[in-house]
């Protein structure tokens, strides 16, 4: 391959951070140890190292387009200055070819003072056009940005959508050969974003090299060929598009579950109580991969009893994490004693996907409308259980929860009188079990989150 | 990111390659000063103007101030504390200015890849630009008063060019500095005060005793407001040789500046 089809070439990057306690230090550091180096003697850097970047390398070739994705912190705005050149590395090379229009973060080098109109022309000529050539597209970015009459005012007075508009009109116009796109773009509004991809798209087809930050997974898997997946400074992987992002998702889930069983961790510690949180592994999980399989957990609770396991089921009693308005949809849960008592309530809670509390119910419940008279069966609340015995209440209810989906808390706990006046928490594990709801949308649809069950008549006939 | 060469090459062609964006930035920052007021542009003339009368009365009128060996006329001294002025605040507004130039302009460094070597040059732009109106009112206020001053005044941006570049030399030194060390900004309004009235502004070195006047030479303004007085008021040549051997200081200077700005940019962005 010739070295003029390369757009950019990194070869083993590195950026490393100098963290200093004060400026004053990295002055010293500047002076110092070359003095030192001079007379010959050694000394401590006045530094603490941190490595956003480490053993980066990769080639983007005229035309294609580089996606870079990684969590937060994972180097990707880093890697993206390095290439732009406003950051220096620490170790390695890049190599550019071209004119670089870079987009990174909001309203790139705009002076907040000066007039849109201004920073326009100022950042025109940043990129190497004369007066002159800018103001011959300068209908075009105007245009381009539509932000009317504010482009006469200061800078420091636009919102961030605007100050992105104009920053991208600006650097899609002045014809780069390599442009670079930070996440910012995800501050416009639909529309803009839709004019923007369309721009990119079009600059793509022209033979622009792109390279492209997104948290939007499906924005970087459309638009761009290649991608790599950085984490914590260091590539992961480098590839097709569509395998990076499946790296990333990976990854993500990985991260997620980590991070949640710390959480579980660390409440556990608090609590100093000897109850194992050790919940099994929700039943409905090997449902042909229709739920979450999340086998860790977050519990807490007094002890003493525990809550083993909790799925969710159809009528029939088969493990099922799917349903439909109409549904039969039953939660077991398991729960495993250590203690001789009674007075025991065993409860669950459901929230919908935004964190909303749906519902939330009990085997008390049940027992006070019992005790009230209301209805006729036996008290839960009344029975004894020994040590060592293994339980299961069913529960079991006609869908009427809209499409979402929903997870399951469920709890174990120590009633002292009948009414909730006298609890004592003993287990409580958060996203027990999940279960999803769907529509079938010709058949039997509503809109919302409870299906009111309405019923509708034309008057007047 | 771009090598960056400390060549004295590099240091007049980074000024000739951006001429045009210099250009553009010195005027805006010309105009943007007094935007939004209700005489705009009038505004950078109407100040020095206004200055000099109200000095042009104080002396004469109220203190009744001669200028030692000058002319017995009483509107003399302020036009001679003028030319002290207008040196002197050249000087002045590029030195204050410089350390938190880099720093008011976070956006250069970090966002765009921007010829930072030339915010010093803008600034000294906006300074010669404010410089040029008030030797204008000066030149207006010397016709009305005392007629056409003498023909050595054409030599007045020649005694000038040493102290331009010396200025252009501390100026890059000190945008770094303040970069690393935030306390340069006080450190230099305090120290310009000083040097005000440690230089032959507001008296002639002739009245200072002959054993102190040997210090006086250690400001680098006392050599440029001597000639500019000679050129502008006196009719009196410059001290060649004098100017030559400044000339090359100042050259050595602003070399100097630059290779330790060049030098020390690259850790900006890392800083800021």
């Amino acid at each position: 391959m010739s070295s003029n089809e390369i757009a950019v070439r990194v070869e083993n990057l590195g950026k490393r951070y100098e963290v200093y306690d004060s400026p004053r230090n990295r002055l010293k550091q500047f002076i110092i140890p070359p003095i030192r180096n001079v007379l010959g003697s050694t000394g401590k850097d006045y530094f603490k190292e941190y490595w956003a970047l480490r053993d980066i390398s990769f080639e983007i070739k005229r035309g294609e387009s580089f996606g870079v994705v990684g969590r937060n912190g994972s180097g990707k705005s880093t890697l993206l200055q390095l290439v732009t050149g406003t950051l220096a590395p620490t170790t390695g090379t890049i190599f550019t070819q071209g004119r670089i229009a870079a987009l990174l973060e909001l309203g790139s080098g705009f002076n907040p003072d000066y007039t849109g109109r201004e920073n326009v022309f100022l950042n025109g000529m940043l990129l190497g056009m004369s007066q002159a050539e800018v103001e011959q597209r300068f209908d075009a970015i105007a245009a381009f940005a539509d932000i009317g009459e504010y482009l006469e005012q200061p800078v420091k007075t636009y919102s961030s959508g605007m100050l992105v508009r104009l920053a991208f009109a600006v650097q899609v116009q002045v014809e780069p050969d390599i442009l670079i796109v930070d996440e910012a773009l995800a501050v416009g509004d639909a529309l803009f974003q839709k004019r923007c991809y369309e721009r990119i798209e079009r600059l793509l087809a022209d033979g622009v090299t792109l390279m492209f930050v997104s948290h939007d997974q499906e924005s970087v898997r459309t638009l761009t060929h290649r991608s790599i997946l950085l984490h914590r400074g260091k590539p992961v992987f480098c590839g097709p598009s569509s395998e990076a992002i499946l790296a990333y998702r990976k990854l993500l889930h990985e991260e997620e579950s980590a991070y949640f069983s710390a959480i579980a961790g660390n409440i556990e510690e608090k609590k100093k109580q000897g109850a194992a949180a050790v919940i099994g592994k929700n039943n409905s999980a090997d449902n042909a991969g229709e739920v979450l399989g999340r086998s860790d957990s977050m519990s807490f609770g007094d002890g003493g009893m525990e809550i083993t396991s909790v799925g969710t089921f159809d009528q029939e009693g088969n493990p099922c994490a799917v349903f439909y308005p109409g549904d039969t949809v039953c939660i077991c849960v398991e729960s495993l004693s250590g203690i001789d008592t009674d007075k025991i309530n065993v409860a669950i809670r459901i929230r919908s996907r935004e964190g909303i509390k749906v519902y939330s119910w009990g085997t008390l419940n049940q027992d006070m409308q019992v005790l009230a008279g209301l209805q006729q069966g036996p008290l839960y609340w009344g029975r004894h259980i020994r040590a060592g015995e293994k339980f299961s209440v069913w529960f079991e209810f006609a869908s009427i929860l809209g499409v979402n989906l929903y997870e399951i808390q469920a709890s174990l706990s120590y009633e002292g009188k009948p009414d909730y006046t006298e609890q004592r928490m003993l287990h409580w594990v958060d996203e027990a079990a999940f279960f999803q709801v769907l529509m079938r949308q010709k058949e039997y649809f509503f809109g919302g989150s409870t299906d009111l069950q309405m019923t509708a008549k034309w008057a007047g006939q | 990111m771009q090598r960056f060469s400390i060549s004295p090459k590099a240091m007049v062609g980074g000024f000739w390659r951006n001429r045009g964006l210099i250009k553009a930035l010195v005027v805006r920052e010309v105009t943007g000063r007094y935007k939004g007021t209700f005489l705009g542009m009038l505004w950078s003339f109407f100040t020095p103007f206004f200055m000099l009368l109200v000095y042009t009365f104080f002396l004469s009128v109220v203190l009744k101030a001669r200028w030692p060996g000058g002319s017995s006329s009483k509107a003399e001294f302020a036009l001679v504390l003028f030319v002290g002025l207008m040196t002197f605040n050249l000087f002045a507004e590029c030195i204050n200015r410089a350390p938190s130039l880099v720093l008011g302009n976070i956006n250069y460094v970090k966002k765009v890849v921007f010829p930072l070597e030339i915010l010093p040059m803008v600034a000294l732009g906006s300074a010669t630009f404010h410089m040029l109106v008030s030797f204008t009112v000066w030149l207006l206020f010397h016709l009305v008063l005392f007629g056409i001053p003498p023909a050595t005044i054409v030599l007045f941006p020649l005694a000038l060019l040493p102290l331009v570049l010396l200025t252009l030399g501390f100026s890059w030194f000190l945008v770094s500095l303040g970069v690393y060390m935030r306390d340069i900004t006080q450190v230099i309004g305090v120290m310009t005060s000083a040097l005000m009235f440690l230089s032959p502004i507001f008296y002639p070195i002739e009245s200072l005793p002959a054993s102190y006047r040997p210090l006086m030479q250690f400001s680098p303004l006392t050599l440029v407001v001597e000639w500019a007085r000679d050129v502008m008021i006196w009719g009196k040549g410059m001290d060649w040789l004098a100017w030559s051997v400044y000339m090359l200081v100042s050259l050595l200077v602003a070399w100097l500046g630059f290779a330790w700005f060049q030098k020390t940019r690259k850790g900006f962005a890392d800083v800021l």
